[in-house]
């Protein structure tokens, strides 16, 4: 038995997922001149993670997303492996429902981040509270969420660009 | 060919097997992370400050925007107030100009009783300015970012202020970048004395924008409105920095507003202090790297 051919895909169609979830990551640096606004704003890495989950699987290891969200760990100075466990959180659950989420629907897909980042919220807090050994207040993360559910479609439109230019996978 | 192919389908299902149990692997790793990281390690605290001066440059970066728009608001508003704070400001020299010589009077006579009396007063140490380059907290942490390391003189534990009063202390020094930890952040933690009556406690960050005090105790004496000030008493921070004021005392505890807005941060300020004593002379290895119970949290001293 002759093994298939593997066809080489091209280093940038590789590197692209891995590269946007850092560059989402990186977008938490981003000063925007509202005030408290920065303690809420929408958690990009999130959404990044998930758009590539579904329709570049391929190219987001795990270990990629584990050293992803110790880097956001970081930079925004939370403990580490509260980022690393809420992308991994995401990954795990688009993993889970791939069948489900591979649509062409974008409601489909809204409405599966919806509960996707909800599942990522709530990891993050379960993890900062056990870092700390403290309840914190949930309210600030449940004003992040909403706000992530909401931004959703900008950036998952600026993805969907990134991965049309693509090539298609063999 | 059949046998040559079996030793790579062998491998093939070895990393499938792998790739399965990654995940699980890399979950289990975070949560033990999480759990060890309540220990002061030093390779994490070498590596965020490290990544610190990597990410500089990105978050000035997307700073610049932001800060152009706050800087343009601000220059707007102010534009319709610069003459009558022009005409003020003339008044108020005047009189400064006066209580100065009066004070310049004073300090001297004060240096002459200290000199009689053998009194030694703390170092009030340098300031070291600095620009605030980002708020990357999130929802769990209350910090920023300054664009003053090392190579600004910047150590871990200086307490950071603006011309308001104390905004935090440094917890992660790169050599040109610094995190400071604001003092509404939950793991905060400062000494502090309160107004007249002069009672200690220690004051706790929430996360929110009112910080609240602990262990206080007598509350008796503390009125809505009263000055808070630090107390040195941790032995980190120096006496006397202003804090706020009270805010509100109910069932939940007392709450302190800030004096030093910290949404609106732009420039601070570090003071390179020590406090004789109870720190090691600045120079030696160890003078702000001491382990501590977890990697943000100090306690600031017995009230």
């Amino acid at each position: 038995m002759i093994a298939p051919p593997v066809r080489r895909e091209r280093w940038y169609t590789q590197v692209a997922p891995l590269a946007t979830v850092v560059g989402a990551v990186l977008l938490d640096l981003l000063w925007i001149p509202v005030p408290g606004f920065n303690a809420v704003a929408p958690a990009f890495s999130v959404m990044a993670v998930y758009c590539w989950a579904i329709w570049r699987p391929q190219f987001l290891p795990y270990v990629g997303v584990f050293a992803a969200g110790l880097f956001e760990d970081l930079i925004r100075g939370t403990p580490l492996g509260a980022g690393s466990l809420a992308l991994l959180a995401v990954q795990g659950f688009v993993w889970a429902q791939q069948r489900l989420l591979r649509t062409r629907s974008f409601e489909v897909l809204w409405l599966g981040f919806a509960i996707t980042s909800l599942i990522a919220a709530m990891a993050t807090w379960a993890a900062v509270a056990f870092a700390y050994r403290t309840a914190l207040s949930p309210w600030p993360g449940g004003m992040q969420y909403l706000l992530t559910v909401a931004a959703f479609p900008a950036l998952a439109f600026l993805l969907m660009r990134i991965e049309r230019g693509l090539p298609r996978p063999a | 060919m059949g046998t040559r192919a079996r030793p790579f389908g062998r491998l093939w299902h070895v990393r499938l097997w792998l790739q399965r149990f990654a995940f699980l692997l890399l979950l289990a790793t975070s949560v033990a992370l999480l759990a060890l990281g309540r220990v002061e390690s030093p390779w994490a605290g070498r590596l965020r400050a490290g990544l610190l001066d990597a990410v500089a440059p990105v978050a000035h970066g997307l700073s610049l925007p932001g800060r152009a728009v706050t800087d343009w608001f601000n220059s707007v508003k102010d534009t319709g107030e610069l003459k009558r704070q022009n005409s003020e400001l003339k008044a108020e020299i005047e009189n400064l100009k006066l209580r100065l010589t009066a004070m310049d009077e004073l300090a001297r006579e004060n240096g002459e009783f200290r000199r009689l009396l053998g009194v030694q007063l703390h170092d009030e140490g340098k300031h070291i300015a600095a620009r605030v380059i980002a708020d990357p907290g999130g929802p769990y942490v209350r910090t920023v970012l300054i664009r003053a390391g090392h190579r600004e003189g910047v150590r871990k534990g200086r307490a950071v202020v603006t011309a308001q009063g104390l905004v935090g202390r440094v917890t992660d020094v790169g050599e040109f970048t610094s995190r400071v930890m604001l003092i509404t952040d939950v793991n905060a933690r400062t000494a502090v004395l309160i107004g007249k009556s002069g009672e200690r406690a220690i004051m706790t960050g929430a996360n929110a924008d009112l910080p609240r005090l602990l262990h206080v105790a007598r509350t008796g004496g503390i009125a809505k409105g009263d000055k808070v000030v630090t107390s040195g008493h941790d032995g980190i921070l120096p006496p006397g920095l202003p804090v706020g004021e009270v805010a509100e005392i109910g069932a939940s505890g007392i709450r302190i507003r800030p004096f030093v807005d910290m949404q609106n941060l732009g420039f601070v300020r570090i003071i390179d202090h020590d406090m004789p004593g109870l720190l090691p002379p600045p120079g030696e290895p160890k003078t702000a790297e001491r382990p501590t119970r977890r990697r943000d949290r100090y306690d600031g001293g017995s009230p």
